[in-house]
């Protein structure tokens, strides 16, 4: 250990140290996908490498539900796409300052870029922090490592988790917590209903479509709705 | 064909995050758009949670287990008051043991 620190690195550290009570709630998910995936069919590689591969916790769980309840290729790759959309909201939210770093750095932070990573050192680009890119990285680095081990650690603890625990009601549990906090405007609460109504009632629908009809018209009753407020 | 699926999903996901770090400024989204998408997660996350409180596993509305129609609310105070996912996961699983 060397008893100076550059700036960057500390900010580095700091990102790590402000995503660790974040991994309270990312290890039991990690954990719920390692054990729906083989749940759902999926070989332990499957589950396992997903983590690494898609890297994006709701859109992983959503994959392993859709696949295991025999949805076409296309629908599954769609919904996860759909699902994975927000995204280019948080690309766009942070590019003023991230376009201009090298390749490699677009590249590692592009894949780092999850919810969390995102909420919490947003604020640091908000705050023009020279570093903030270093911010990023720790943070993102942490929650990568924290899904990898807990995805392997519930793929293996799959077999032996009793079914009646009912351990994946955990996953709408999660969804919860995430979207009710954000639902405070009307525009918000309609695209919930909206889509919550499609979904209710769309499970009829071929190839598992219910998913992405609900989803697109949520979106569009949202954001008709959040626009009429505007003018 | 999994690994298809898979790999692709991979891929489009990177692709939305790597977006507007690109640089080439035809991807920049149009503000309508950006309007809509916003509502993304809140569209696709509230669907799936309805689908597994209130669907049974044949796929008929309003025949799903009453005790998670409880517990899900239940976890819903528990979101609101803490924002935690971890406690609402906790509670929200205690409840639905409790109540079946």
């Amino acid at each position: 250990m060397v008893h100076y620190m550059e700036e960057n690195w500390r900010e580095f550290w700091k990102g790590v140290l402000a995503q660790l009570p974040v991994q309270l709630g990312v290890i039991p998910f990690g954990l719920v996908f390692g054990v729906l995936g083989i749940a759902s069919g999926l070989t332990a590689t499957q589950t396992i490498l997903m983590s690494s591969i898609i890297f994006g916790g709701a859109s992983q769980v959503v994959f392993a539900q859709l696949w295991s309840s025999g949805t076409s290729p296309i629908i599954t790759g769609g919904s996860v796409a759909i699902i994975n959309m927000r995204h280019i909201i948080y690309s766009a939210n942070v590019s003023f300052y991230i376009s201009s770093l090298p390749l490699k750095w677009r590249i590692i932070l592009g894949y780092l870029l999850t919810d969390e990573a995102f909420a919490v050192s947003f604020q640091e680009f908000e705050n023009k922090n020279k570093f903030a890119h270093y911010h990023l990285l720790g943070g993102g680095l942490t929650l990568w490592v924290f899904w990898q081990i807990s995805t392997v650690i519930g793929v293996f603890l799959g077999a032996n988790i009793p079914p009646y625990l009912n351990l994946e009601f955990a996953i709408p549990l999660t969804f919860i917590a995430v979207i009710l906090p954000t639902l405070k405007s009307l525009a918000q609460i309609s695209t919930a209903v909206t889509a919550s109504i499609i979904a209710i009632f769309g499970q009829d629908l071929p190839y598992g479509l219910w998913i992405i009809v609900a989803s697109i018209s949520g979106m569009f009753v949202g954001g008709l709705i959040s626009q009429r407020k505007f003018k | 064909m999994i690994w298809l699926v898979i790999i692709l999903s991979g891929l489009t996901n990177f692709a939305a995050r790597y977006s507007m770090f690109s640089g080439l400024t035809f991807l920049r989204l149009p503000t309508w758009l950006e309007a809509y998408v916003k509502f993304a997660p809140t569209a696709a996350l509230s669907a799936i949670v309805a689908a597994s409180l209130f669907v049974d596993e044949t796929g008929v509305p309003f025949e799903g287990s009453p005790s998670k129609i409880y517990a899900a609310l239940i976890a819903c105070c528990i979101a609101l008051l803490t924002r935690s996912i971890l406690f609402t996961i906790v509670v929200g699983l205690t409840a639905l043991w409790a109540l079946s």
